[in-house]
């Protein structure tokens, strides 16, 4: 959980990969391109491994990045509707329903309310 | 921050004078034969920077960047942001990067629904006023600087769900933490103006805004976002059909070559890639006018609650908050230090910023400057002294000319707009 619920994060240090770059500028830049180059050397991106996640990842990124998805927090409920809405308004094809159901687990699996798996930023 | 300020420096010499940067960056000078070469430190820079040796470094001319740095990068004329994600793009700044009284257009938050238009040419660019009106207008871009008058005037923009990452339950969205905001100088003509030409219809209520961007399907009948606002509202003197930012072209992401800056209401009603603006009868029932988005409950509900559709009520201006730029949450400083930022309250001015530094006990008054125009953020600033080194926070809360100051908690709404809750940075005082 990044948070507490009145609107404050506990203070942490923020991108420790730019502060602790005592080499020089140039570092930061290098350690920047790295994370993004790690990202996309990774089979599903920021995509948590685990059953469902193959379904997951092309059905999401078919229209978009598979970074929106990883900041959401949802029960399997909310889940749902979110996929309801996107078959209804966003042109999103209707998966078949074992393969719907197996993106809902997943979904609900690492992607929940209490956010197991929110971005590091 | 050194080393944030030293590469943000080097990244700006880079847009502006790419052989100085590529000396400063990678250590290589011109040769006569007009190709760079690179010191043994400056190679190892650039291959780290692509991940792998480079063979044919001789060949590479002088202020050339590696493509694998330069291209298909979402954030390329952009400094610190954060990339929330990048199709479509969306990232927001740090608050210590939102440290200048106008925001740099690198510093500026990107907030895109769709993905950008293929044509961004700002010689063949229309934009067309139409729906009840007098004369329906088609205008290019050098019509609006012949025909009205050009005015700069520093504008805040802040996207409906600045704050949505602390709602608990979440809220579905880009989880936007601080930086959805900002404060640039925008160079444009007035709307108002634009609309009085038409002529504005007696029965006309509302806009209806169109800009030139995709849906992320890629079906062309679906718009990724079109919003408006009531007509009373587009009649303000501060909203501009801006062409220009920080006195340079619109950034792409920031909707070149032609948008709407529309201060103080979220962000979504300044449409990006402007080509459309129609005057309606009824309120626009325009992408993301309707259900869920841009709305919220018309009374506060307890969070996690469900809300029927008919509860909800559009957003109009948004509310009082501030936002501490210096010290950075996690910072270091010696006893006294000053603490800044900026405060700001849709259609309204801020009369105060107050700051504590032992955790809400007692309050001091920061000094607030004016605004610089009417739209512009105001810029805050207060001296502080710690008893002795140790963990300390500092807290700020604006109040604004209507007497409403900024909550210590959440008014939790179902798609986490809104949140103005105070800001709060530790220092690890030394």
């Amino acid at each position: 959980m990044p948070c507490i619920g009145w609107g404050f994060r506990l203070p942490e240090p923020r991108r420790t990969c730019l502060r602790a770059g005592m080499a020089g500028a140039w570092l930061a830049v290098a350690v920047a391109a790295a994370t993004a180059q790690e990202r996309a050397e990774r089979e599903y991106g920021l995509m948590v491994e685990g059953e469902g996640v193959e379904e997951t990842y092309y059905t999401c990124t078919a229209c978009h990045s598979e970074m929106i998805v990883v900041q959401q927090g949802k029960t399997r409920e909310g889940w749902d509707k979110t996929l309801d809405w996107m078959i209804a308004e966003q042109g999103m094809p209707e998966p078949d329903p074992a393969e719907r159901a197996k993106i809902l687990d997943y979904l609900a699996a690492n992607y929940n309310t209490d956010r197991p798996n929110f971005p590091r930023r | 921050m050194t080393d944030q300020k030293t590469t943000d420096d080097l990244r700006r010499l880079l847009a502006e004078d790419p052989e100085a940067a590529d000396l400063a960056l990678f250590g290589r000078v011109s040769h006569a034969d007009r190709r760079g070469f690179l010191r043994g430190a400056g190679l190892a820079a650039m291959s780290t920077a692509v991940g792998m040796a480079i063979p044919y470094h001789r060949n590479i001319p002088q202020g050339f960047i590696p493509a694998a740095m330069a291209q298909g990068d979402p954030l390329a004329g952009k400094l610190g942001l954060i990339l929330l994600s990048d199709r479509p793009v969306n990232a927001e700044t740090p608050p210590e990067l939102l440290d200048d009284d106008i925001t740099p257009t690198d510093r500026h938050f990107i907030r895109n629904n769709g993905l950008l238009p293929d044509d961004m040419d700002p010689e063949t660019w229309t934009l067309t006023i139409d729906g009840f009106v007098d004369t329906p207008l088609e205008l290019s871009i050098a019509d609006l600087r012949e025909q009205f008058e050009v005015v700069s005037l520093a504008l805040t923009l802040e996207c409906g769900g600045n704050g949505r990452a602390f709602f608990d339950p979440p809220a579905s969205g880009n989880q936007w933490t601080w930086g959805a905001v900002g404060c640039a100088e925008w160079t444009g003509v007035r709307l108002r103006e634009v609309l009085d030409k038409a002529g504005v219809q007696a029965n006309v209520v509302y806009t209806g805004h169109h800009g030139a961007d995709t849906h992320l399907s890629g079906d062309p009948g679906k718009e990724p976002i079109s919003r408006g606002m009531p007509i009373a509202k587009a009649m303000t003197d501060n909203i501009l059909i801006a062409f220009a930012m920080n006195g340079a072209d619109l950034h792409p992401m920031n909707g070149a070559p032609l948008r709407l800056v529309v201060p103080g209401w979220p962000g979504s009603c300044s449409q990006k890639w402007l080509t459309r603006i129609e005057l309606r009868d009824q309120v626009h029932d325009g992408e993301k006018m309707g259900g869920d988005s841009y709305r919220v409950p018309a009374h506060p509900v307890a969070p996690g609650t469900e809300v029927p559709a008919e509860e909800f009520e559009i957003i109009e201006r948004m509310p009082v908050k501030s936002v501490i730029t210096f010290p950075a949450n996690g910072a270091a400083p010696v006893t006294e230090t000053e603490v800044r930022g900026h405060a700001w309250s849709g259609d309204r001015t801020i009369e105060a910023v107050d700051i504590s530094t032992d955790f809400g006990a007692t309050w001091m008054a920061a000094e607030v400057d004016p605004p610089l125009n009417d739209g512009a953020w105001q810029n805050w600033r207060a001296s502080v002294v710690f008893p002795r080194p140790g963990y300390y926070e500092v807290w700020a809360r604006a109040r604004d000319s209507e007497g409403v100051m900024q909550p210590f908690a959440i008014d939790w709404n179902p798609k986490g707009y809104l949140n103005n809750a105070m800001h709060r940075v530790g220092l690890q005082v030394a």
